[in-house]
């Protein structure tokens, strides 16, 4: 390839993102025809550029059909309810000593074959679970999860706690979360959830996913990267799709929690999703304190220690191992 | 349904009356199809289209088609019919956006009928469709993670620079360095421009002038 040649195919590929930026003026496209009207060179390169947009608009319509068809798939399909068994642990959560283990069961269902596994993690570990199909699941502290696979389907119930997925694509098996009563299924791409007894929270990092309630009818919504939705389980129906800061979702995987002034209330009830003895605050008065800062949740004391540093804060120990916050 | 126009002639009207039953009871099947998915298609277009408006106008021309298509040709699987015309026309509406970002008043009128009916390539060819799409897919798949995030955004979802840096915190000017890496790496990869024939594009708007 000559220089010239190569000076084209730069100034093409400027040419084109400037192009699809959304800023694009009348004025820029005359300037574009005047580049494309000056040499031969740049004719070809811009025309390279055109035979790549067909080439993946091709890819794009079958991701938007592969798309369709699990989204339909979801639709039209009664959720396949794993068959609920009671937790290996259950009741007997203190003698929990492993990060996380995992129980298989085999249960024929008609011809095909499900296969269930229950997976938990005690308070204050993370854990991470490669599923047969590729995908991943990492597990926040304190939660439980049930996983069924079946030749059709991909099917997650997040028990309780907070689970941050990377689905493996594949269009002929829909993977479904159940987080309560919110259904998300979504096809390839990497979300979070974390449920709780009120509701669940969906934030999706990459790819599009789609949230419903079964229980209220037309309670459903598609959520896009970088959105994310708490659905109300008390009231059956979905707040609105706001959009977030991927890092402060993602954070608990590095074992950091992030706030930028935060009402103390939530820093602390954050930090206690990785202490079985919990942090109370002495009045309610603190609740409203602001805090902005990074904290290490895998040393839940040095973020009082931190906390008692920046606010007019004292702590106190407690009898049974947790920790009081006063006024100073 | 049945539409019977400027038909004339003894054999055309023998020719309808043979024909007739067999379309009548595909209309019924295509009826109960658009019935049954109606719901679902539109919800899918609502979700990646961002607005109901564009959304009922791609499901009415996806219907249209439908029955355009029907007319001459025998429809074993109204469900997959429907399916692949919506998904072409969803992708038909996301690069008329792009053009229109991009000013560029283009081939216009580009669907027509040739869109449905290019719906049915034979097994061999649909063998090496499949095959490009893997390999693009697979060539976007391995970008750079913030240029590949760019460049989905972009071009999958449609979404202008400025909601692109919104959603990855970086500046605007970043995002289009995103997708200049973007294009080049996938063209490169994908050797595109590098045979002999490429039209010449000032000669081919002249003639389409």
């Amino acid at each position: 390839m000559t220089d010239a040649r190569e000076t084209a195919d730069e100034a093409a590929a400027r040419w084109k993102a400037r192009a699809e930026s959304g800023t694009f003026s009348d004025a820029d496209r005359a300037a574009l025809d005047v580049w494309l009207a000056a040499s031969a060179d740049n004719r070809a390169a811009w025309n390279s550029y055109a035979a790549l947009d067909e080439q993946l608009d091709a890819a794009l319509e079958a991701e938007l059909l592969a798309d369709l068809e699990t989204f339909a798939a979801a639709e039209e399909a009664p959720p396949e309810r794993p068959v609920k068994r009671p937790f290996l642990w259950a009741g007997g959560g203190a003698a929990v000593a492993a990060s996380i283990a995992a129980a298989f069961a085999l249960l024929p269902v008609g011809t095909a074959s499900v296969v269930t596994a229950s997976y938990e993690t005690p308070i204050g570990a993370r854990d991470s679970i490669a599923l047969s199909d590729g995908s991943r699941i990492t597990l926040n502290s304190g939660t439980a999860i049930e996983v069924a696979m079946s030749d059709a389907r991909r099917r997650v119930t997040l028990v309780r706690g907070e689970a941050l997925f990377d689905v493996a694509r594949n269009r002929d098996r829909p993977f479904m979360v159940e987080a309560g009563e919110t259904d998300i299924s979504v096809l390839g791409t990497q979300f979070d959830v974390a449920v709780a007894d009120t509701g669940a929270q969906v934030a999706v990092l990459s790819g599009v996913v789609r949230v419903s309630l079964p229980a209220a009818l037309g309670a459903e919504a598609v959520l896009l990267a970088g959105e994310r939705i708490v659905s109300d389980h008390d009231r059956d129906r979905l707040g609105p799709k706001t959009r977030f800061d991927p890092a402060e979702v993602t954070d608990w995987q590095t074992g950091t929690a992030r706030f930028v002034e935060a009402p103390l209330s939530a820093v602390i009830a954050e930090l206690n999703t990785y202490r079985e003895q919990h942090i109370r605050l002495g009045s309610d008065d603190l609740a409203a304190l602001q805090v902005t800062g990074t904290f290490d949740l895998d040393r839940p004391g040095a973020a009082v220690a931190a906390l008692e540093a920046a606010l007019p804060l004292r702590a106190e120990a407690e009898p049974d191992g947790g920790i009081l916050l006063l006024a100073q | 349904m049945f539409r019977i126009n400027g038909v004339t002639g003894a054999a055309e009207a023998q020719r309808l009356e043979a024909w007739v039953p067999r379309s009548d009871d595909q209309n019924r099947m295509i009826e109960r199809a658009v019935r049954a998915h109606h719901d679902v298609v539109r919800k899918w277009l609502i979700g990646r289209l961002g607005n109901c408006a564009d959304a009922d106008d791609v499901l009415q021309s996806v219907y249209l088609r439908i029955w355009r298509y029907a007319e001459d040709h025998i429809i074993e699987n109204p469900r997959a019919l429907m399916f692949t015309t919506a998904a072409r026309l969803a992708t038909n509406e996301l690069v008329r956006r792009r053009r229109q970002l991009s000013r560029d008043g283009g081939d216009g009128e580009q669907d027509g009928t040739a869109a449905v009916e290019a719906d049915a390539p034979d097994p061999e060819q649909q063998r090496v469709l499949r095959e490009d799409v893997e390999r693009t897919l697979a060539a976007i798949g391995d970008l750079p993670a913030k240029p590949r995030r760019a460049f989905e955004l972009s071009r999958f979802e449609g979404r202008t620079y400025a909601e692109i840096a919104g959603l990855l915190e970086v500046s605007e000017s970043s995002v289009e360095k995103y997708m200049i890496t973007a294009l080049k790496t996938l063209r490169t990869r994908l050797r595109i421009g590098e045979s002999a024939t490429i039209v010449d594009f000032e000669a081919a708007r002249k003639r389409s002038g």
